[in-house]
């Protein structure tokens, strides 16, 4: 009898096991899920910065002439580590945030470096590192004129380097997880089995349960 | 021959017209192919001029991710209605008012452009439309309105937009789509109105909604995170759950013991004069019995007993009353005691004249006021301890449950238990059920305590 419920708990058990991660999936971005089409103006941005490094808005090439367009790319290109520029305008071109474009050119241009994203009016932009960390803090600030705030930008990431990836999951990958849960468990259980029997005494009855886990294994007669 | 050029041409177009309306669209002549300078480097001229070639102006930075799809879609609507209809989506050109720009636009294109429908959605300031110049043109705008408001639950089933929670809303549906809606009462004319199939088909298409944020790599779900949620919920499932078990299938008698330990704690009732009267009157048998008695080892017993019980008696002579809890409870636990030394005394002697049998006085362990015990029980607990225990007790035992022992009244609720689990002289010698010589235990324990 103790044995067949003992089974029936270990099939609940691995079950709600299940269904727990299953429940952590679903509350937590799957980043490794293709992003969602970007829509036109990705594209034309990827595209540029594939070719030159540089894209500029139509609506915001009031900012910077082609000669400038034309020095800015040639030093974007010409850093180590590379640099990608994207001026592209602040409405709703198929993307939210500029960091969420700064995501889509990551994805769509495939190379490593800095790449910075700016709306054309705020006083600062997004930037957004792949490949690696930069050593040193770049700063997205664009005030000022544009060209000259975005060779600011180009000569701080080309002073920086980019280093490995620190990769590592907040738990430790599965063993970390593992380890971390066991002593969550023990912890818990064993606050639960105080204030179980604390509950118990104060109503009179014995502090410890009825029955022993021993009896698993002498099994007095159930 | 020039003519019959002309009428194929014509005849051409007319047909391609027929075939595709994407098709249709590009087969409309162009009077002017240069390119329209963008809005925002644009006058109201400028834009006004641009509006005469294609009245449909849809950029990409206010596109939602297909500024060329939207702009067709828009011209399939517009194109075939009566009343001229303009739709400008984009950035702000120059010149117009800082809070509501595309109000502004509307009103100036109206000047140039003359009556008509007018749909503007730009970078800056909220969207706007307006009709002059048609009939019931008031009644459009409340039309729009009341088609949008109808579009969003179709848009989002699962949402209540009536709730203010910005946290999990979604970001909505764009201008494009707004400006289609807007389109599609305008062609319609008036009575101004869009039904509901046109209007669920622009809801639920997929260039609609606003794009929401991508997930972001610090919320992702790692292999590390995995193992935590399902290491702690299968364990803590497993632990509670068989730790349940065992309780559920624990012998009866753990049960029962556990169930009892709670039923059993009430103070058994004890008059503390009738005590001491008993203890007394038993005590002057006693000594009558020793002055006729001869000497012998039973004797010698007998006599520590009644030593034993008048010192306990000395301290008996002036009562407490059960108010003074602490007094009163040592008085009652000395009253049983002197009880069992006169009696065990007076046993002895029985000993010596083979009146009581030949064994000595043993009181029931649980409650020595229920007498002599004539059997040996396990006492239920943790240790394997063998007490004697009378006969009812021993039933009782051996039935599998916990025998009614003496509870005196406690000082404080919690201390509620059973005589034995003191730290009394009593206790540690169960009253003479787990000591040959009681009295001498009790003498030297008055002995060593200053009372």
């Amino acid at each position: 009898m103790r044995w067949i419920g003992a089974a029936v708990v270990v099939g609940l058990a691995f079950g709600a096991a299940m269904f727990g991660v299953q429940e952590y999936e679903s509350r937590h971005a799957d980043i490794e899920a293709p992003l969602p089409p970007g829509g036109d103006r990705v594209a034309a941005a990827t595209d540029a910065l594939v070719a030159d490094h540089l894209y500029v808005a139509p609506e915001l090439q009031r900012l910077i002439t082609p000669e400038e367009q034309a020095r800015v790319a040639t030093a974007a290109a010409a850093a180590d580590p590379a640099a990608f520029i994207a001026l592209s305008g602040k409405g709703d071109a198929g993307y939210y945030l500029d960091a969420d474009l700064a995501q889509y050119l990551i994805d769509g241009v495939g190379e490593a470096g800095s790449y910075l994203v700016w709306d054309g009016e705020s006083v600062s932009g997004t930037e957004r590192t792949t490949g690696g960390d930069l050593s040193t803090y770049v700063s997205p600030d664009m005030a000022g004129k544009t060209e000259a705030a975005l060779m600011r930008y180009i000569d701080a990431v080309d002073a920086a380097t980019l280093e490995p990836l620190d990769d590592s999951d907040y738990w430790g990958g599965p063993r970390g997880g593992f380890l971390a849960a066991l002593l969550m468990v023990s912890g818990g259980y064993l606050a639960l089995t105080l204030v179980v029997g604390v509950v118990r005494v104060l109503s009179g009855a014995s502090y410890f349960l009825p029955g022993r886990w021993r009896d698993f294994v002498t099994g007095s007669k159930a | 021959m020039v003519a019959r050029t002309a009428l194929a041409g014509v005849l051409g177009s007319l047909a391609l017209l027929a075939a595709s309306p994407a098709v249709a669209t590009a087969a409309l002549p162009a009077a002017d192919t240069t390119p329209v300078p963008v809005l925002v480097d644009s006058t109201v001229d400028q834009v006004a001029a641009a509006l005469k070639q294609d009245p449909v102006i849809v950029e990409q930075v206010m596109g939602n991710g297909d500024a060329a799809g939207a702009h067709d879609r828009l011209r399939d609507v517009i194109d075939g209605s009566d009343a001229p209809i303009y739709v400008v989506i984009g950035s702000t050109p120059r010149g117009l008012g800082e809070s509501d720009p595309a109000n502004d636009l509307a009103v100036r294109l109206r000047s140039r452009l003359g009556a008509g429908i007018f749909i503007i959605a730009l970078t800056h300031g909220p969207p706007r439309h307006a009709a002059w110049g048609v009939p019931e043109a008031t009644q459009y705008s409340n039309a729009v309105y009341d088609a949008y408001k109808k579009m969003l639950p179709l848009a989002y089933p699962d949402v209540d937009w009536e709730t203010y929670d910005s946290e999990n809303r979604p970001r909505g549906l764009s201008d494009v789509a707004y400006a289609q809606i807007a389109a599609t009462v305008a062609a319609g004319g008036a009575p101004w109105g869009i039904d509901d199939t046109a209007l669920e088909e622009i809801a639920t298409a997929s260039w609609a909604p606003l794009p929401e944020e991508l997930p972001r790599s610090y919320d992702a779900a790692t292999p590390g995170g995995r193992w935590v949620v399902g290491t702690v919920v299968g364990l803590s499932v497993l632990l509670v759950g068989l730790r349940l078990v065992l309780w559920a299938t624990a012998s009866r008698k753990a049960r029962q013991r556990s169930t009892a330990e709670a039923t059993a704690l009430t103070p058994t009732r004890l008059d503390l004069a009738d005590l001491v009267a008993r203890a007394e009157r038993t005590t002057t048998k006693l000594a009558d019995e020793l002055a006729g008695a001869s000497s012998s080892p039973y004797a010698d017993a007998a006599v520590g007993y009644r030593t034993a019980a008048e010192a306990v008696l000395r301290d008996l002579e002036d009562l407490s009353l059960p108010e003074d809890k602490a007094r009163y409870g040592t008085q009652l636990r000395d009253a049983v005691g002197a009880l069992v030394l006169a009696n065990a005394g007076r046993h002895e002697l029985g000993r010596a004249g083979k009146g009581g049998g030949t064994e000595r006085y043993v009181p029931c362990f649980f409650d020595p006021l229920h007498g002599r015990a004539f059997h040996t029980v396990s006492a239920p607990g943790r240790a394997a301890v063998d007490v004697p225990a009378c006969r009812r007790c021993s039933e009782t035992v051996s039935s599998g449950g916990t025998p009614r022992a003496l509870i005196f009244p406690p000082v404080r609720r919690r201390q509620l238990r059973p005589y034995y689990e003191e730290s009394t002289v009593w206790a540690r010698t169960g009253y003479g059920a787990l000591d040959d010589e009681l009295w001498r235990a009790v003498v030297a324990d008055r002995a060593g305590v200053d009372r």
